[in-house]
């Protein structure tokens, strides 16, 4: 009843420096759907397993990109996702953030945007903006 | 943390003012993350240290490195280059390092005429010669004295000239850093449609950061037939968003008159040769090129600092101090490095050392007390590209560090000493995107002192698959 493919992928860990790189037995249905992470070798830690099951069904990557500043002393604050959200989800949430301006000044940390596409993550700022030196 | 707002002793008003002088025990140029280490190191043992910066802000290249892959070893957590960076900026604002900021340095002078008479360097006179470093602000022109000075003024990029290629002169070709700088910065979009030459880590974050900004990255080309860059940044700058990577293979050509309108790329044979006949245009207005940084050292050849051909940046003993007595260099500034945490390690030791010198006390500079009677070059051989620190003047445990030439999945660390080998690590695949450390043990170093040798080399050997 089943046509579903096994596939051997190699791909590698990014948890950590170390990079090992992973083969990865995966189970997909007809459409190519996972069904089953069938086995992970060459990873050195237990985390190297849980990325390759993660990396699978949803990939997580964190988002770094900049937004406008006004009143700062440089133009841009570059700012990042708390936390990793999906990967599917940053190319949406770059279109959200093209418009975002944001008032200096700005401490590393702060939220720029809360809960940003309902993923529970929040934008924050990776650096600290001053106010721009008013000339004279 | 303390400012030059405040000057003192100014000179007799008069026609011509004399240039302001400040004293410290140590200078560092450069307020990047090697800079900031390296000052933050000596003052930690009670060093007097300024830190000279040409931009208006502390951080450098950090500053537009917005990716997260930072702190990784250094803070055991995932940052970004701006976060990395501020971390150590609030640690030097914290404390009483002066900071001379949008500050341009002129020239170190080393001579031993330029002397502030401290009576506690009396000993040893020809090693207490004090540097003066000028350097020009907005404020006007300044010098700073220092009995140690660190060199951290980073690396430039390779550009177009320095690989030659053909073609016209459009605009639109740019270094992906500056590219880089354009767009996470000074909020500038540099084009619409790019092609990245070389896979270095920089082209390899650009071609995401480009397809993130809607500007369209047609491939990354590499002459080498593997990835330059680390493997995580193929994997999620590359993969993530299916930019092809097309490995020996290279810009053979530009085209355009007042714009970049197109590539020409071309297949390279096992010598790196185009193979001809096979070239193809891609349409495109940017062309980035990600193609090797070189160490930045205008100011320290102009110091009377010896250069290593092989690495372009200052020759060291093993406390990273430069052929010139009391300069001492890190960062990428002494070999380009592929973490900013390796910086930052190597940094701290840069820093310490220099204020050991400082200050006239051994305490704490362990590894940089020389040893009459030690004196090694070190070299590399077999598939090694450089080994660093190429001098060493201490027997103790000294790291090197070092970079292969290509990639191979198993060879070995070996030390030679004329035909003795004197020591052979263990068998291990080598990358030439990876920065190697070894640790050379003392004994190693004992070892080719008794048998009376002044060089060692440090090879890299592939083995034969079993």
């Amino acid at each position: 009843m089943s046509t579903n493919a096994i596939e051997t992928l190699q791909f590698n860990c990014t948890t950590c420096p170390s990079e090992c790189l992973l083969t990865v037995e995966v189970e997909r249905d007809a459409d190519g759907a996972v069904v089953e992470v069938r086995s992970v070798a060459g990873n050195s830690c237990p985390r190297g397993d849980k990325f390759a099951h993660q990396e699978l069904t949803c990939p997580m990557r964190v988002l770094t990109t900049t937004v406008a500043v006004s009143g700062g002393d440089e133009a841009l604050l570059p700012v990042r996702t708390a936390e990793a959200i999906p990967l599917a989800l940053h190319a949406q949430a770059m279109a959200l953030l093209r418009g975002l301006v944001v008032k200096a000044p700005i401490r590393m940390g702060d939220v720029v945007l809360p809960d940003l596409l309902n993923t529970n993550i929040n934008l924050i700022a990776s650096m600290d903006i001053d106010r721009a030196q008013v000339a004279n | 943390m303390a400012t030059f707002d405040s000057l003192n002793g100014r000179a007799d008003a008069g026609a011509t003012e004399a240039v302001q002088t400040q004293a410290f025990d140590v200078v560092v140029i450069g307020g990047g993350p090697a800079g900031m280490a390296a000052a933050l190191a000596a003052h930690k043992v009670g060093a007097h240290v300024a830190i000279v910066e040409r931009e208006q802000h502390l951080g450098g290249i950090l500053r537009q490195c917005i990716h997260p892959g930072f702190g990784l070893s250094h803070f055991k957590q995932e940052l970004t280059g701006p976060e990395y960076a501020q971390r150590f900026i609030d640690q030097v604002r914290a404390s009483d390092i002066a900071l001379s900021l949008g500050s341009m340095v002129l020239g170190i002078d080393s001579s031993e005429g330029a002397c502030v008479g401290d009576p506690d360097t009396d000993e040893g006179t020809g090693d207490a010669a004090v540097h003066t470093v000028t350097l020009m602000s907005r404020t006007g022109m300044l010098q700073l004295t220092g009995r140690a000075v660190v060199l951290a003024m980073g690396c430039r990029e390779r550009t177009r000239s320095e690989i030659k290629i053909p073609g016209s002169r459009p605009a639109g070709v740019f270094t992906a850093g500056l590219a880089q700088r354009y767009i996470n910065i000074e909020n500038l979009k540099p084009g619409s449609r790019a092609v990245i030459l070389g896979s270095g880590d920089i082209g390899l974050i650009m071609a995401r950061r480009c397809t993130l900004e809607g500007i369209s990255v047609e491939g990354v080309y590499e002459l080498m037939p593997y990835a330059n860059g680390l493997r995580r940044n193929v994997k999620n700058c590359l993969d993530d968003f299916g930019i092809p990577l097309h490995l020996s293979t290279t810009v053979t050509r530009v085209i355009g008159h007042d714009r970049v309108e197109a590539v020409e790329v071309s297949r390279v044979d096992e010598h790196l040769a185009p193979i001809p006949g096979n070239e193809r245009v891609v349409p495109c207005d940017t062309l980035l090129l990600s193609v090797g940084l070189i160490p930045e050292n205008e100011l320290s050849v102009g110091a009377g600092v010896e250069l290593d051909p092989r690495t372009r940046g200052a020759v060291v003993d093993q406390s990273l101090q430069t052929g010139v007595p009391g300069i001492f260099a890190c960062g990428n500034v002494l070999h380009v490095h592929d973490l900013a945490d390796n910086v930052t390690t190597e940094s701290e030791r840069a820093g310490a050392a220099a204020a050991a010198y400082a200050l006239g006390c051994s305490a704490g500079a362990d590894a940089g007390t020389a040893d009459p009677g030690c004196q090694l070059t070190v070299s590399p051989a077999g598939i090694a590209g450089y080994a660093l620190p190429g001098r060493i003047t201490a027997v103790a445990l000294t790291k090197l560090n070092f970079r292969v030439r290509r990639p191979v999945d198993a060879a070995r660390v070996r030390i030679l000493a004329g035909d003795e080998e004197l020591f052979a690590g263990k068998v291990r695949p080598f990358k030439p995107s990876l920065m190697e450390s070894f640790p050379l043990p003392a004994k190693v170093i004992q070892r080719a002192l008794d048998l009376g040798f002044s060089e060692i080399a440090l090879s890299v050997d592939p083995v034969e698959e079993a």
